[in-house]
C-alpha cells in the first residue's frame, strides 16, 4: 500500500489517503473500514438527465464521501465495496442518498475515522512497509488433486483447483493411468504457466504426498523447455519440492513448517503464525492449565496478568460492535504493555482460519491456572 | 495503472450502482429472522417413559412415515404373487424430503443446543429401541444394539457375525423409526430377487465357493507385494514364463529381490522405487475361498490408497516383518512432538478395525534372517497380541503364522524348510484364508455402491468399479449418482472380469453407465437405488476415539475425512461431548479438547457435502476416520447426521 498523505492521532480523529498496490493491501484496507468511518474515493455514478423528450441516463465520474454501512470483501475479485450514504454536495448526487464505492487496485481512496485505536495504526504501518510483502507459491499435488496457493504477508489465496479422475492400475485400463495422469498434469501446468508471477514470487514450492510431486516436477521442466516457457527456465532454481500429507489447503502449514521452506520465508507473517499456533498447541498438550482459548477464559487469564503470548484473529476486530472492538483492542495493548507477546492472525491464511474456528481468541500463559480449566464462560461472552 | 473504466460497463453500473438495489437487497436482510421457537426446553424430566422421549424427538414426520410402512405387507404380497405393481403407498422422494424438512422445521432450532439433553435424548431413545429390540429378537441383536451404545474402537465384540446372518426384517422395522430414509421399506424388485436367489443356490451348490475380500496390511517393506506374488504364483496363477521374465527384468536394474512384488506392482513408479502406491486389485482361489486380494501400500504417505482398499475389506491380513529390528520399527509408537506418526503396523491395524474388518491373520515374513527362531515368532506374537486387543479384534478373530515370500515356504503347502518345519504344525496361508468366514450379503438393503475408481470413460458409457455394499444389480438397473444426483442405468456389468447379469452385494464390480457424463462420478461417488437415495451430508456426528496423538483435537482442527472410499478435507466444527470409553456414558459437555485415548461425539463439517449414512441405518457407510499431517487421529462411527441434507434428487 502507497500512503500518500496522513494525519493520524492516536485515540483521536484522523485520515490516511493510501493506494493499494496489490491484493494483500485490500485485505488490510477491508480490515480497516469499519460501520461508520467515511471513505472517500473516486466513482462512477449512472444519473439520469431529464432532456425533455424523456430520461436519458449517462455515467458519471465523482468522488464522493460516504458513511459507510456495510463493507464487502471479494478476495478472488480483488475488490471491495463499500455500501454507505452520500455525504458530498453536488449536483448528481443528493446528500444522504445510497451509493455503493468498489475500491480496487491502483485506485486511491481516503478513510476518515473519529477515532483511530492502536490496531488501526499499526495495521496502517504494516500496509505500508514495503519489505513486508513476499510472495511464495504453494502447490500442493497428489494424483488426480491440485491446490495452487499463493502465500502472501497476510493472504492465502487459492488460485487454481485442479481435480481429475484417474483409473488405477490394474488389467486394460492400465494404459488409461498414464494417460489420465499426462492430462492431469497438462493442466496443473498451464495452472502454474497463468498464475505464478515471478516478479513477485519469491519461490514455488511443489508439494504433496508419495511422488506425484517428483514426477511433475519432471514434467514442469520438460515442458518448460519444449515450449520453451522462459519464466520457467529462468526461475528453475526457485523451484523446492518439500513434503506434505495430502494435497489439501490445510496442509500448507506443513510446507510452512518444513525446513527447506521455513528457510527461505522465516522471517515472514504466515511462517510466525503457524509456529505460533503450533506452540499455542504444544502447551495445551503438555500443560492444559497454561493453555486457554476462547474470550471468556483468554479475559479472566488476562485479569490475572499471565498472559505470555496472546493468538488473536483480525476478523474479531472487524466486529461491528464498537464496545466489544474496544474490549479487544484494550486487551491487546495491555497484553503488549505487560510484556506479552501478540500475535495478530490473518484469518485469510490456513492458521487464521483455524484459530477463527477456535473461536479467534487463545493464549498461553505465564503460570498455570488450575482453576480457570473448570470455570464455564457464555458461548459469545 | 489500468485503463479507467476497464471494469465498468453499463450493466454493471444497473447492477450496482442503482439505489434501490441495495436499499432492497439490505432491507430483506436487516429484520432478525422470526426465532423459531423459544431455546429448546430440554430433557423431558429425567424419569419420563423413553418412548415419550422418543415421540417426542420425532414429530409428525414418524406418523407420516408409520403410515406407508403399515402398507407394505400388502405391497409385498402383491409383488410375491410376482405382480409389480405400484400402488403409489409409498412416499415419493419429494414426500420424504418434505417429511425430513417438517421433522427439522418446527422442532426446537438445532443451535445453540446442549449437548448432554441432547446425549440424554438419544440414551433414552437407544435405550427404548433396544428394549423392543430385546424383547423381540433375542440376545443377538441386543448384543449388536448394546455394542452400539457403548462403541469404542477399543471394544470387542461391536458385532458379531452372526447378528448379521440373523433375521434382519424385524430388526429394521424397529430402526425405521429412527433412521431418516425408510430403508426398512425397501424391497428386493421381484425379478432381482429370484436371480439374487438363483445365484445364493449356485453358490451354495457343489462348485461355488464363498467370495472374500481380503486387504493386505503392514508396514512399509514388511514384504505385503513380495509375499502376495509368491502366493499367486503357488496357487498357479502367474505362468513360469511371466516369472522368468520379471526376474530377468527386476535383476537388470539391481532389483532381484523385488522380483516378487513386482507381479503386484505394475507401475513403474512402483518398480523404480520398490514400494507399493495403490492397491493392486486380483483374485485368486483357495481351496475354500474365492478372494479378491487388496494389497495396500505400506508406506505412511500413501495411508489414503489404503484406506480405501480396508474400506472394502471383510478380513485381513496383517504382514509383520520378523527380521531383526523389522518388527519393532513397524511397531513403535508416535514419537512425542515428531510429526510422522508411529509404524504402520499400529496405524493400519487401527484403521482396519475402525473401517469394519473384524478378523485378521498376523502373518510374520522374513524368519529367514533369524533362522527360523521360534523364540522370535513368540516374542512378536506376545507384543503385539495385547495391541490388537485393544484395537477391538477379537482374540477368537486372530490368526497367527509363520510364512517366507520369496521362497514360498508355508504359503500353499506346508513349510519345505526343516527349520521352520520342526516346529511349525499350525495352518499355511491358504488354510488360513479359508478360516476366515465370509460375511454376509446385505441383499435385503437397497443398493449401495461407493465407487472406488472410474476405471474408464468414452463413447461406449463409463465404467466405473466399486464393491457393492448392498442390494444387487443387473443390466438394465436405474441407479442414482449421489453427490452430483444424476440417474442412470446400468448398461453392463464384469465381476472378476467377466461379464455377468448380476451383481449382488458383497462382489466387486465393475458397472458401465449409460448415457452420462464422466465428470458426475468419482472416487467417492456413491451407486445408489433411486427411490432410497444415500443422504448427501454437509455436518455429522461421530462417536470416535481418539487415537495416539501428539497434540491435543481441538474444535475448528482442520482434517482430512475418510468414509468408505470418499476422502474430503473438514474441519471438527464441534466438541460435543467426552465419553467415557468403557461404558459410553457422557462425562462432560463440551470438552475444552481431547486428549489421545478419549472417546467422544464431535461434530465434524466436511468441505463439500459427503454421502454417508448413520451407521445404525447402514454400516458399511457410516465408518469414519480422521487424518491430519500424515497420521490417524481419531476413527469413529457417525451417530446422527444433523446437517439435513440437500438432496439433489428433490
Amino acid at each position: 500500500m502507497k500512503l500518500l498523505q496522513n494525519q493520524l492521532t492516536k485515540e483521536g480523529p484522523g485520515w490516511v489517503k493510501v493506494v493499494p498496490e496489490e491484493g494483500e493491501d485490500l485485505w488490510h484496507a477491508y480490515n480497516l473500514v469499519r460501520e461508520g468511518d467515511r471513505v472517500e474515493a473516486t466513482t462512477f455514478r449512472k444519473v439520469l438527465r431529464d432532456t425533455g423528450t424523456g430520461g436519458e441516463s449517462e455515467r458519471v465520474k465523482l468522488k464522493l464521501m460516504i458513511r459507510v454501512e456495510a463493507v464487502e470483501y471479494d478476495a478472488e475479485g480483488q475488490q471491495i465495496r463499500i455500501k454507505g450514504r452520500n455525504l458530498t454536495e453536488t449536483e448528481h448526487v443528493k446528500l444522504g442518498a445510497y451509493h455503493t464505492l468498489e475500491l480496487e487496485l491502483q485506485r486511491a481512496f481516503s478513510l476518515h475515522k473519529d477515532s483511530w485505536d492502536s490496531v488501526d495504526v499499526e495495521r496502517v504501518r504494516t500496509a505500508c512497509d514495503p519489505a513486508a510483502s513476499a510472495d511464495l507459491a504453494v502447490l500442493l499435488i497428489t494424483e488426480g488433486l491440485a491446490h495452487l496457493c499463493l502465500v502472501g504477508s497476510t493472504c492465502t489465496l487459492t488460485r487454481a483447483k485442479i481435480e481429475a479422475n484417474i483409473p488405477r492400475k490394474r488389467g486394460a485400463a492400465a494404459a488409461g493411468y498414464d494417460k489420465a495422469m499426462e492430462s492431469f498434469y497438462e493442466k496443473v501446468f498451464a495452472a502454474v504457466v497463468r498464475h505464478v508471477d515471478w516478479d513477485i514470487v519469491r519461490c514455488l514450492v511443489i508439494a504433496g504426498p508419495g511422488f506425484a510431486k517428483e514426477q511433475f516436477r519432471e514434467h514442469l521442466d520438460q515442458e518448460a523447455q519444449r515450449r520453451e516457457v522462459r519464466a520457467l527456465l529462468l526461475n528453475r532454481s526457485k523451484i523446492l519440492l518439500a513434503p506434505a500429507s495430502s494435497a489439501y489447503k490445510h496442509s500448507i502449514k506443513e510446507v510452512l513448517a518444513s525446513s527447506a521452506v521455513s528457510g527461505q520465508i522465516k522471517d515472514t507473517k504466515a511462517a510466525k503464525e503457524v509456529q505460533a499456533l503450533a506452540d499455542f498447541l504444544a502447551m495445551l498438550a503438555q500443560d492444559s492449565s497454561r493453555a486457554f482459548y476462547g474470550p471468556g477464559h483468554v479475559h479472566a487469564a488476562h485479569e490475572m496478568g499471565a498472559i505470555q503470548s496472546l493468538l488473536i484473529t483480525d476478523s474479531l476486530f472487524r466486529t461491528t460492535d464498537v464496545a466489544k472492538r474496544k474490549k479487544f483492542v484494550a486487551l491487546v495493548d495491555e497484553v503488549a504493555a505487560g510484556g506479552g507477546e501478540v500475535h495478530v492472525f490473518s484469518g485469510m491464511h490456513a492458521s487464521g482460519e483455524q484459530l477463527n474456528q477456535l473461536t479467534g481468541i487463545a493464549a498461553t500463559l505465564r503460570f498455570p491456572l488450575p482453576d480457570l480449566e473448570d470455570a464455564e464462560f457464555e458461548a459469545d461472552w | 495503472m489500468p485503463p479507467k473504466n476497464k471494469y465498468y460497463d453499463d450493466d454493471d453500473l444497473e447492477d450496482y450502482e442503482d439505489d434501490d438495489y441495495w436499499d432492497e437487497e439490505y432491507e430483506e436482510e436487516a429484520p432478525p429472522p422470526p426465532k423459531p421457537s423459544p431455546k429448546p426446553k430440554p430433557a423431558p424430566k429425567p424419569a419420563a417413559a423413553p418412548a415419550a422421549a422418543a415421540a417426542k424427538k420425532l414429530p409428525q414426520a414418524a406418523q407420516i412415515k408409520q403410515q406407508p410402512y403399515q402398507l407394505v405387507p400388502e405391497a409385498a404380497a402383491a409383488a410375491a404373487a410376482g405382480v409389480q405393481r405400484f400402488g403409489f403407498d409409498q412416499p415419493s422422494p419429494d414426500d420424504m424430503v418434505l417429511a425430513a424438512q417438517q421433522k427439522k422445521g418446527p422442532g426446537p432450532a438445532p443451535r445453540p443446543y446442549n449437548p448432554l439433553q441432547h446425549q440424554q435424548q438419544r440414551q433414552q431413545q437407544e435405550a427404548a429401541q433396544q428394549a423392543a429390540q430385546q424383547a423381540q429378537q433375542g440376545p443377538a441383536d441386543a448384543a449388536l444394539a448394546g455394542g452400539m451404545q457403548g462403541l469404542s474402537v477399543g471394544e470387542p465384540a461391536a458385532e458379531p457375525g452372526a447378528a448379521q446372518a440373523a433375521p434382519q426384517q424385524q430388526q429394521q422395522q424397529q430402526r425405521g423409526s429412527t433412521s431418516r430414509r425408510p430403508l426398512t421399506e425397501y424391497r428386493p424388485e421381484p425379478e432381482l430377487a429370484a436371480e439374487c436367489e438363483r445365484a445364493a443356490a449356485e453358490e451354495a451348490g457343489a462348485g461355488g465357493k464363498p467370495r472374500l475380500h481380503l486387504v493386505v496390511l503392514g508396514h512399509v517393506d514388511a514384504g505385503k507385494s513380495t509375499l502376495m506374488g509368491r502366493m499367486l504364483y503357488e496357487l498357479g496363477l502367474i505362468s513360469e514364463k511371466t516369472v522368468h521374465k520379471t526376474q530377468r527384468e527386476a535383476q537388470a536394474t539391481g532389483k532381484g529381490s523385488f522380483a516378487w512384488a513386482w507381479m503386484l506392482d505394475e507401475r513403474p513408479e512402483e518398480r523404480a522405487r520398490g514400494v507399493t502406491v495403490d492397491v493392486a486389485v486380483t483374485r485368486f482361489e483357495t481351496p475354500g475361498r474365492n478372494v479378491t486380494l487388496l494389497d495396500a501400500p505400506g508406506h505412511r504417505d500413501f495411508v489414503p490408497n489404503m484406506i480405501a482398499g480396508a474400506a472394502q475389506a471383510d478380513a485381513a491380513l496383517l504382514i509383520v516383518d520378523g527380521s531383526p529390528g523389522g518388527f519393532e520399527a513397524g511397531f513403535e509408537p508416535a514419537a512425542p512432538g515428531s510429526a510422522a506418526g508411529g509404524g504402520q503396523t499400529r496405524e493400519h491395524a487401527q484403521l482396519a478395525r475402525s473401517l469394519g474388518v473384524e478378523q485378521v491373520a498376523v502373518v510374520v515374513t522374513k524368519l529367514d534372517t533369524c533362522d527360523f527362531s521360534r523364540e522370535r515368532f513368540d516374542a512378536i506374537k506376545s507384543q503385539l497380541e495385547p495391541f490388537l486387543k485393544t484395537c477391538g479384534f477379537r482374540e477368537a478373530s486372530i490368526q497367527w503364522l509363520p510364512a517366507v515370500g520369496p521362497t514360498g515356504d508355508n504359503l500353499a503347502k506346508p513349510p519345505a524348510d526343516p527349520r521352520l518345519a520342526a516346529w511349525w504344525k499350525g495352518p499355511t496361508l491358504a488354510q488360513a484364508i479359508d478360516a476366515f468366514r465370509p460375511t454376509h450379503r446385505l441383499l435385503e438393503r437397497p443398493l449401495r455402491l461407493p465407487v472406488t475408481d472410474v476405471v474408464r470413460s468414452g463413447k461406449a458409457g463409463v465404467t466405473v468399479g466399486g464393491k457393492l455394499e448392498g442390494g444387487a444389480l443387473r443390466p438394465g438397473s436405474r441407479v442414482l449418482i449421489m453427490p452430483s444426483g444424476e440417474t442412470s442405468t446400468v448398461k453392463s456389468l464384469e465381476v472378476d472380469s467377466k461379464p455377468t447379469a448380476l451383481a449382488r452385494a458383497g462382489d466387486s464390480a465393475d458397472v458401465t453407465l449409460a448415457s452420462i457424463e464422466p465428470n458426475v462420478v468419482g472416487a467417492g461417488s456413491v451407486l445408489c437405488h433411486p427411490d432410497f437415495p444415500v443422504p448427501l451430508v454437509d455436518r455429522f456426528e461421530a462417536r470416535m476415539v481418539v487415537l495416539d496423538v501428539a497434540i491435543p483435537v481441538l474444535k475448528g482442527q482442520q482434517v482430512t475425512i475418510h468414509a468408505h472410499t470418499a476422502r474430503e478435507s473438514g474441519h471438527i466444527s464441534g466438541l460435543v461431548s467426552l465419553l467415557n470409553a468403557k461404558t459410553g456414558e457422557v462425562q462432560r459437555a463440551r470438552p475444552r479438547c481431547l486428549l489421545k485415548g478419549q472417546s467422544a461425539v464431535v461434530e465434524v463439517t466436511p468441505a463439500r457435502p459427503l454421502c454417508l449414512e448413520e451407521y445404525a441405518a447402514y454400516r458399511a457407510l457410516g465408518r469414519v476416520a480422521l487424518r491430519d499431517g500424515g497420521r490417524t487421529i481419531a476413527v469413529g462411527i457417525i451417530s446422527s447426521l444433523p446437517g439435513g441434507a440437500p438432496s439433489s434428487s428433490a
